[in-house]
């Protein structure tokens, strides 16, 4: 009976925890916030990303979330060309859409939405919904008619 | 001595029939262990009802546990089977499997969802068998196994928040394990070693690529043979996943360990209860995963 104690309280006392280096997903929460506004501005206003093969850049700017849970998210994107104009994709060429992967843990979103135009260059997806808190890859991506990506932009949130 | 022998044998019976079924594989978890019977037991049929409960996750690379807010709960509620069948003196076929009923809940959201794991099959081969007895050499049984795609993966469409439905690999594989059995009455230890090859499937339009789980365990065991036949069992169980490639990309590994605690009493000769306690939070620098508490009772049938 002494060996089993005592193995007992070396496997309890003796070892690394994870609760030696907990934090709540509040804490994390406001540290994020606290960090994003006092390093970078605020994080989701004025982010711009260039296409690689079409000469527009994306404008993106969350609307509501992005939510860790599968509850709607809305992300704006506002297309340019390289002066700064505004400029929609050819309907009747190509598609806008959104994908978020989460590279850590192997898996995509639990949906991506669609992508509404509402003016000259400015689209709305209304319907994203993520499924977990963790790192997260989002894709705005340029589809042919045939949902063939062409083109990507690429930035990394954590929710 | 027949008391004894029985105490030892009923006791070390529900050791690895105890283990609870998290079935998280997306957050790198699943059922590591897998069931041997010992000591001229020609049937052994095992049920767990178990409840498992996620407290947060640790992200890969940031060393950090964050528990989850105090709005969300991420329930597991299992109903998990398992069987062995002494086909002779040294070979022995078992399968496992469990039903889970998965809810997730939070200010916004009240979701629940019923799914099977993945079902195992395998077989096992008493290499250093019970009758040659030795001061230090252990007994020593060799087994292979498949795991059948019967569960629900990440990669399924419907998923619950935070990857609450997620039930099994939903893939097939095969492997191999060990399992080291020394008995110093009334102190026993049990070690087994588990690999398992998951094979690259298409899931829902994703690929997912060839990836290992790996499994190791260590318990020790203590009979109190005048107070009631109690045993106590301990131990921690290493788990890890390696190498997964999900549409071209390279997955970070998952790994984290478990502690183990069970109270096991012998109500007669055929029967077993135990009542389990395993905590994924207390040891051990988990990377990559989600970490789960859980507590289970098994009642055990066996058959000599």
């Amino acid at each position: 009976m002494k060996i089993f104690s005592l193995s007992l309280v070396f496997i309890l006392f003796g070892c690394n925890s994870p609760l030696d280096n907990k934090v709540s997903e509040e804490e994390l929460n406001l540290t994020k916030k606290e960090r994003l506004e006092q390093d970078q501005g605020l994080p989701h206003e004025n982010n711009i990303y260039s296409f690689v093969r079409f000469d527009i850049k994306a404008e993106v700017q969350w609307i509501t979330g992005p939510f860790s849970e599968p509850v709607n998210s809305s992300l704006k994107v506002i297309l340019t060309d390289l002066k700064g104009d505004p400029v929609s994709l050819d309907p009747s060429s190509y598609e806008l859409g959104f994908n978020a992967f989460m590279p850590s843990m192997g898996h995509y979103l639990d949906d991506p939405g669609y992508f509404e135009r509402v003016g000259e260059g400015v689209y709305i997806n209304p319907a994203i919904k993520f499924n977990m808190a963790n790192d997260w890859r989002m894709d705005v991506v340029i589809f042919d008619l045939n949902y063939k990506i062409l083109d990507v932009v690429q930035w990394l949130e954590l929710l | 001595m027949a008391r004894i022998t029985l105490i030892i044998s009923l006791g070390l019976l529900l050791f690895f029939k105890s283990q609870v079924s998290f079935a998280s594989s997306c957050c790198g978890q699943s059922g590591g262990s897998f069931p041997v019977s010992y000591l001229k037991q020609k049937l052994s049929l095992n049920l767990a009802l178990s409840r498992s409960e996620s407290l947060g996750r640790v992200r890969s690379g940031a060393n950090q546990f964050v528990t989850f807010s105090r709005d969300k709960e991420l329930l597991k509620d299992s109903l998990g089977f398992d069987g062995v069948y002494a086909l002779s003196e040294r070979n022995q076929v078992f399968t496992k499997a469990s039903f889970f009923r998965n809810s997730y809940t939070s200010s916004t959201l009240n979701q629940q969802q019923s799914n099977l794991s993945d079902l195992v099959l395998g077989y096992t081969y008493e290499v250093l068998p019970e009758y040659t007895y030795s001061k230090w050499k252990p007994v020593v049984y060799f087994s292979t196994l498949i795991n059948l795609p019967t569960g629900k993966s990440v990669h399924d469409p419907n998923g619950l928040a935070e990857g609450a439905d997620v039930t099994g690999y939903d893939q097939w594989g095969f492997g191999a394990g060990l399992t080291f059995r020394k008995v110093w009455f009334p102190v026993r230890t049990i070690v087994q070693i588990k690999s398992l090859a998951l094979f690259s499937d298409e899931l829902s339009g994703v690929e997912v690529s060839n990836f290992w789980e790996h499994s190791a365990s260590f318990t020790l065991g203590y009979s109190f043979v005048n107070f009631y036949d109690f045993n106590l069992t301990s131990g921690l169980t290493w788990q890890s996943l390696q190498g997964r490639v999900v549409d071209s990309v390279q997955t970070q590994n998952s790994e984290f360990v478990s502690f183990n605690f069970s109270i096991i009493k012998p109500l007669n000769d055929s029967f077993v209860l135990s009542v389990n306690y395993v905590d994924q939070t207390l040891v051990g620098t988990p990377e990559n995963s989600l970490l789960n508490r859980a507590f289970s009772t098994n009642i055990n049938y066996s058959f000599y």
